[in-house]
C-alpha cells in the first residue's frame, strides 16, 4: 500500500471536468485507489463519490493505492492533480 | 409585445418561436409487488443503455470543443459509476420501487451530498446530475425527449422558448437553424449559460412567463444588447433591428481585425484599453479581444441569482481569482452597485425618488 499527500492548487476545485480527467486516469490502473480528505475516504474511480468530497483549492488530500501497479498509480495521479486546470 | 430579461450572450437575433414544452414528469411513488421486480430491473437496464447511447452521441456533437466534450465525458462516467447501477437496482429490489422512483431517490441522495459541500462551483454542478437523471427517467417512462434534429427540415430560423434548457439540450442545437433561445429560469453561472456563451448563441434568461406569452411560429426579435424581446413586432421594428444587426456584425468583424494593434491616437498618445466584466467567466475573452486588464469589474452578479448574501470568504475567492488570472495587469473592482434598477430579493430597499443619482 502506498500513500501520498497532494496539495490541490486547482482554482475552482474538483468540479465535474477536472474530476472526470482524474477518474479516467485512475481507471487505467488495476490497483484499488482512494482519495482521502478530512478523514473521509472515497473510491478514486467513482466520479459520484469524488464530487461528494467537494475538494477545493488549498485542500490537502491523500492518494492511496493498493495493488500491483500501486507505485505507478500514485505517482501518475499526483502528477495529473498538479497539472489539472 | 415587449418583454425583458437577463442577457447571457450579446447580439441580435430573429426567428420563429419554437416552444419546448416538456411533459410533466410524474414519478410513480407506489410500491411494486415482488413478482414485478424483474420487469422493473429490465426496464431500468434497457433505459440505462439507451441513455448511455444518447449521451455518447451528444458527446460526438461536441468533439470540436475540449471543454464541452469533457463535460459529457463526465456525464458518461457518472452513469457508468459502479454505484449508479448497483444502488438503483438495490432500491428496486429491496425497497420495491418502480425504476423511475428508484432513479429519482438515488439522484436526490447524491444531490443532497453535493449540496453539503462548501464550494460554490461544485454545488452548482448538482444541475448536471439533474440533467442526467431527467434523461434516464424520460427513457424509463417512454417520454419522448425533444429531438432537435427534426427541426432542421424547415430552413427557417428558430428561436427556442422554454422554461429551462440543459447543457445536453443546447449542444444538440443545429446552429444553422437555431439562432437563439429565451428561457424563464436559468442562471448566469450555470453550465447552460457557459455553453451558450462558448457557442456565441444569442440568449436571454429569467424572462417571466415567456412560454405562456408566446405561441409557436410567433415572430421573435431578440435585442440582446438592451435585453429586450419583441413578439410579433411590426415591419418598422423588424426593419430597424435588421439594420442594427447588419451594422453590429460588420462592426464586430472590423473590430476583430484591430484587436492586436496598439491603442495609439493619431498624435501618438498611448491609451490603455481595458475590459468591462461582470463575472469571472468573462475573463477568458479579455485576452481573446485584446484588452490589457480589467478596467471595471461589476460585482453585482455575485449578489444576484441567489437567496442570501455571499460571505466575505466567498467574495474574496472570486476577486482573488480575477486578480491572479490577470497576472499583475490592472484589475479595478467596483463594490456592489445596487438600487436604481438592481434589487435583491433578500434585501429590503427603501424607495427613492431619483434612485440613479446614487
Amino acid at each position: 500500500m502506498i500513500e501520498k499527500k497532494v496539495l490541490v492548487t486547482l482554482k475552482n476545485g474538483f468540479h465535474i471536468r477536472p474530476a472526470t480527467k482524474l477518474v479516467k486516469k485512475a481507471k487505467k490502473f488495476c490497483s484499488e485507489i482512494s482519495i482521502k480528505l478530512n478523514n473521509k475516504e472515497v473510491d478514486a474511480k467513482s466520479l459520484l463519490q469524488i464530487q461528494t468530497l467537494g475538494i477545493s483549492k488549498n485542500d490537502l488530500i491523500y492518494i492511496k493505492a493498493n495493488g500491483k501497479d500501486e507505485l505507478k498509480a500514485v505517482n501518475e495521479l499526483t502528477k495529473i492533480i498538479n497539472l489539472l486546470e | 409585445m415587449l418583454l425583458n430579461g437577463t442577457i447571457v450572450y450579446n447580439g441580435y437575433s430573429f426567428g420563429k418561436a419554437f416552444i419546448l414544452k416538456e411533459e410533466n414528469i410524474i414519478i410513480n411513488k407506489k410500491n411494486i409487488r415482488k413478482d414485478q421486480i424483474e420487469k422493473e430491473i429490465n426496464n431500468f437496464i434497457n433505459s440505462y443503455k439507451k441513455t448511455l447511447k444518447q449521451l455518447k452521441n451528444i458527446k460526438k456533437l461536441s468533439s470540436d470543443n475540449k471543454d464541452r466534450k469533457l463535460l459529457f465525458d463526465g456525464y458518461i462516467l457518472i452513469l457508468k459509476d459502479k454505484l449508479f447501477k448497483k444502488d438503483i437496482i438495490k432500491l428496486i429490489k429491496n425497497k420495491l420501487l418502480y425504476a423511475d422512483s428508484a432513479v429519482n431517490k438515488f439522484i436526490n441522495k447524491q444531490i443532497k451530498c453535493i449540496k453539503k459541500v462548501n464550494n460554490i462551483y461544485i454545488k452548482e454542478r448538482a444541475n448536471d446530475l439533474i440533467d442526467i437523471s431527467k434523461r434516464l427517467i424520460c427513457n424509463i417512462k417512454n417520454i419522448k425527449l425533444i429531438d432537435f434534429n427534426c427541426l432542421s427540415k424547415d430552413k427557417e430560423n428558430i428561436i427556442i422558448i422554454s422554461k429551462d434548457l440543459s447543457p445536453s439540450q443546447i449542444v444538440q442545437f443545429d446552429l444553422n437553424i437555431i439562432k437563439g433561445f429565451i428561457i424563464e429560469n436559468g442562471s448566469i453561472t450555470s453550465h447552460s449559460s457557459i455553453i451558450s456563451k462558448s457557442l456565441e448563441l444569442v440568449s436571454m434568461i429569467k424572462v417571466n412567463n415567456i412560454t405562456n406569452l408566446v405561441k409557436n411560429n410567433d415572430n421573435i426579435v431578440i435585442d440582446g444588447i438592451k435585453g429586450n424581446i419583441y413578439i410579433n413586432p411590426d415591419n418598422k421594428v423588424f426593419e430597424k433591428f435588421n439594420k442594427k444587426y447588419n451594422k453590429f456584425i460588420i462592426k464586430k468583424k472590423n473590430l476583430l481585425k484591430l484587436r492586436k494593434l496598439p491603442a495609439i491616437t493619431y498624435d501618438g498618445f498611448k491609451i490603455k484599453l481595458f475590459a468591462n466584466i461582470s463575472n469571472n467567466k468573462d475573463i477568458n475573452s479579455i485576452s481573446k479581444y485584446g484588452a490589457e486588464g480589467i478596467g471595471l469589474y461589476r460585482t453585482e452578479f455575485l449578489f444576484m441569482d441567489r437567496n442570501n448574501f455571499p460571505s466575505e470568504d466567498e467574495q474574496f475567492i472570486f476577486y482573488k481569482e480575477a486578480v491572479e488570472y490577470m497576472k499583475g495587469n490592472l484589475v479595478t473592482i467596483r463594490t456592489v452597485d445596487l438600487g436604481g434598477d438592481k434589487f435583491l430579493s433578500y434585501m429590503d430597499f427603501p424607495k427613492e425618488d431619483v434612485p440613479f443619482l446614487g
